[in-house]
């Protein structure tokens, strides 16, 4: 009895819901079920139906050829991967994308809002409206428009460098410059992240500050033990979005090069590209399929690394993650 | 309680909103063989309630399949047009007049193959997004019966998925000993007639007269076997070299220096003698001799003598004798961001005849007030004038392609149509419209021109006609898409890259295609 008794105690029975509540579910159900008849729909059934198809030569011009081949695409995807193929080179691409646009563009996007988080800035709304509004351009006009501010020749860039006497690199003509041009047209879109440090910096409580400087910490001090670790997690968010979309960057590269052939010389041969040309226009819709699934995993992969680490570097004032 | 039950009601009918937003694509559409008996037709649905990607919806689904219209049943025969021009709004409008006539014609006197009415419906979708929406339908079974118009490269980019013509023009009755049969061995797939011929788009050098009056410097010949005039009464005659040299005067300097002469200052140039706009290798291959990269047993690589010495010719004009703009310098202002010819900058560009539609008489940077046309430059004493070719073709998986040749026939006679796509038509009876279109549409912007009864010279195009190379420009290749895109990547590097070795290139682009031809499936 005692024992019927204590487990009640840990496990009490669950109240039946009433026929109010039940009703109440279903018309919560009802309004959330455009989103999830969507999710499964437009997003889930789609993933299942790619997977599969990564298992098959499914060739959009002859779906009648369409036959299980096993793991024959990522064989070849591997091999692709290891002797610098079109997999890898544009993976290459991608890599050495992320890794000059992640940190320039968090590093930009976060000294923006420091300085209109600054107290003697006059005119704070009108920087953050002229901050964000690139966000607004649609990213095919202001690409193009970026195309001619750098072009090599006329662009305003190049005539400002010329100058004062300088060269001007000739930016999406040449490969070795293609790349990191597209990084600087990547730092036109800052505005949103800078608004999302800027709500993370309004929100560090004053009196921090205060204590720090009554401790006698200068600015940089203060930056790194009190700044830094307060924002830090929306530093940890703005870099797990970022990695994102360096995973899914297409656009760009597609407006300066149309053929999607990563024109100058593959330099701008993004994976993305390279998994749009075997679908649509190889039509290997299979073998495109496991190039998707490949970047998922190493998206999940560097997901899951930000996340293990972030105990080590993301604190969260309320003690919860 | 009635709160609740507004509230249910209301999610309800948010979900059957939504559910049926997302399902329809237009409120016209009918579903095939259930419509109402004595439903009024149905018109096309234009740009404002489709997607961005679709210019003009269909009205009912695939062909073969019936619908019933004002209580008659009619088979449908769905057109696609997109892949090549046909989208601009004028044309757009050609079409649908063209597709209401046809119809309207068909409730009076039907011709489809079961004595039933053929129910033309007519699907416009972008240019940019055209390939990858045919290629998702003919995925999904759900195949348009006639495609086009389309030039030769979007069609191979489906080669396999036309069907035969031959078999349906013999059923049909219909004639086509009156095209060229060089055209029609152009359209044909492994000796199989795959497309319908419909109209031709010849290259010829497009002159600024203005840059050649400024210069001194007579115009270029306008009739085949026409030498050029030099100011000092010297003749030559009109071949590339001839072409190099003119052009060399006729590229200038900031300080008015022309690439002949000492101190000439190539990265100051503000005007280059010529222009080889959109450049494409084996069209510039093409325009010294008829070739192709794959050889006659239609799997090893090769390189054409010829066009070997066109890749040079090009290169060279680039970055040694500097009449030709590099990649930069053609994307810039200077040059109206890649429209080198429209640009005033430009004095001679060698383009196809539909061109026509782009010279424009004010750019932010000049303002052209007369141009011209003249013939194409020769080779070893031969011309050879690549063109692009608009073609008609019916989808193998058509269900019912006769019904599609009969409403192709129709389509491919409207003279008032083909005129708005700017080509010459191969059927000489249209003529007439395409003067009248194209002069009607050049005149208000370029009264210099037609001030005196004056006119392009359109007979320089259709004399250039002639000299197509027996093998189109753009002609299969095993792995057809691939292996365009390997060459191209390499092409590509002429217009941005100094010091290449034109030999080694060669070299590459051979073991490219060659990686591509082994791997054609």
């Amino acid at each position: 009895m005692a024992i019927t008794e204590d487990r009640m105690a840990v496990h009490p029975p669950v109240p039946r819901s009433t026929s109010l509540e039940r009703r109440e579910n279903l018309t919560g159900l009802m309004f959330l079920s455009p989103w999830l008849i969507g999710l499964v729909v437009f997003t889930a059934l789609p993933m299942i139906a790619s997977f599969v198809l990564s298992f098959t030569n499914f060739n959009l011009l002859h779906p009648a050829t369409f036959k299980f081949i096993g793991l024959d695409n990522y064989s070849r995807m591997w091999s692709e991967l290891i002797n610098g193929g079109a997999a890898g080179a544009s993976l290459g691409v991608t890599v050495r994308y992320g890794l000059m646009a992640i940190p320039l563009t968090i590093g930009l996007a976060l000294g923006l809002a420091l300085l209109l988080n600054q107290k003697l800035l006059a005119g704070k709304p009108v920087f953050r409206t002229l901050f964000f509004m690139p966000v607004l351009i649609p990213l095919v006009a202001s690409t193009i428009v970026w195309q001619g501010f750098l072009n090599g020749s006329t662009g305003w860039l190049a005539q400002i460098l010329n100058a004062f006497g300088l060269p001007s690199p000739d930016w999406f003509n040449d490969p070795a410059w293609a790349v990191p041009g597209l990084v600087l047209l990547g730092t036109w879109g800052i505005g949103n992240m800078m608004l999302i440090f800027l709500a993370g910096l309004q929100g560090v409580p004053t009196e921090l500050y205060e204590a720090a400087k009554i401790d006698g910490a200068g600015p940089l001090a203060r930056f790194r033990n009190v700044t830094l670790p307060m924002i830090s997690p929306v530093l940890f968010y703005n870099v797990l979005i970022s990695i994102i979309g360096v995973s899914q960057y297409f656009t760009q590269a597609y407006v300066l090069d149309p053929g999607a052939n990563g024109n100058p010389g593959g330099s701008t041969l993004f994976y993305n590209l390279d998994l749009y040309k075997e679908g649509w226009s190889y039509n290997n819709m299979g073998y495109a399929s496991a190039l998707a699934w490949l970047m998922l995993a190493i998206v999940a992969v560097a997901a899951l690394i930000l996340f293990r680490t972030s105990a080590r570097w993301v604190f969260y004032a309320g003690g919860e993650r | 309680m009635i709160r609740r039950g507004f509230t249910r009601f209301a999610a309800v009918a948010a979900v059957v909103a939504l559910a049926a937003s997302a399902c329809s694509s237009t409120a016209t559409t009918q579903s095939p063989t259930a419509g109402p008996a004595n439903a009024a037709t149905p018109a096309p649905t234009a740009m404002a309630t489709t997607s961005p990607a679709t210019l003009v919806s269909p009205v009912a689904g695939g062909g073969g399949q019936t619908m019933v219209i004002n209580g008659v049943k009619h088979v449908v025969v769905r057109w696609f047009v997109g892949l090549g021009s046909g989208t601009n709004p004028s044309q757009i409008t050609a079409e649908q007049k063209v597709v209401n006539d046809f119809n309207a014609a068909q409730d009076k006197a039907p011709t489809g193959t079961n004595g039933m009415p053929i129910f033309l419906s007519l699907e416009i979708v972008q240019n940019t997004t055209a390939t990858d929406i045919l290629k998702t339908e003919m995925a999904a079974n759900n195949s348009p019966d006639i495609v086009g118009p389309v030039g030769v490269k979007g069609r191979a980019a489906f080669v396999g998925s036309w069907a035969d013509i031959t078999p349906l023009a013999a059923k049909a009755g219909y004639d086509f000993s009156k095209y060229d049969q060089n055209i029609l061995k152009q359209l044909s797939t492994n000796g199989v007639l795959d497309g319908f011929p419909y109209a031709v788009y010849p290259s010829m050098i497009f002159f600024n007269k203005d840059l050649f009056d400024e210069a001194g410097l007579k115009y270029p010949p306008q009739t085949a076997g026409t030498q050029y005039v030099w100011p000092d009464g010297t003749k030559s005659d009109w071949t590339w070299d001839t072409v190099r040299k003119l052009a060399m005067k006729l590229s200038v300097d900031k300080s008015g220096k022309d690439a002949t002469q000492a101190g000439f200052d190539p990265k100051n140039q503000t005007q280059f003698g010529f222009d080889f706009m959109w450049s494409e290798g084996r069209r510039m291959g093409s325009d010294f001799a008829s070739g192709s990269f794959v050889a006659a047993d239609g799997k090893t690589a090769q390189f054409p003598d010829a066009w070997k010495a066109a890749w040079n010719w090009y290169y060279n004009g680039i970055w040694t004798d500097h009449f030709i703009a590099n990649t930069t310098e053609e994307n810039s202002t200077l040059l109206a961001s890649g429209n080198p010819p429209s640009s005033g900058h430009v004095a001679m560009a060698e383009m196809f005849q539909w061109y026509d539609c782009c010279m424009t008489a004010s750019t932010p940077s000049k303002t052209i007030q007369k141009w011209d046309v003249a013939i194409q430059p020769t080779y070893n004493g031969a011309m050879s004038a690549p063109l692009d070719m608009d073609v008609f073709s019916i989808a193998k998986a058509s269900k019912d392609p006769q019904d599609a040749f009969t409403a192709l026939t129709y389509i491919a006679a409207r003279g008032d149509l083909s005129a708005t796509y700017g080509g010459i038509p191969l059927v000489g009876s249209q003529l007439d419209f395409y003067h009248q279109y194209i002069d009607g549409m050049l005149k208000p912007e370029f009264p210099q021109i037609y001030a005196k009864g004056g006119s392009i010279d359109w007979q320089v195009a259709i004399d250039m006609e002639k000299y197509a190379p027996a093998i189109h420009h753009e002609a299969a290749l095993p792995n057809y898409v691939k292996s365009m895109d390997d060459y191209s990547k390499i092409w590509t590097t002429l217009g941005s890259t100094q010091g290449l070795n034109m030999d080694t290139v060669a070299q590459q682009v051979v073991t490219a295609l060659q990686a591509d031809f082994n791997a054609a499936p």
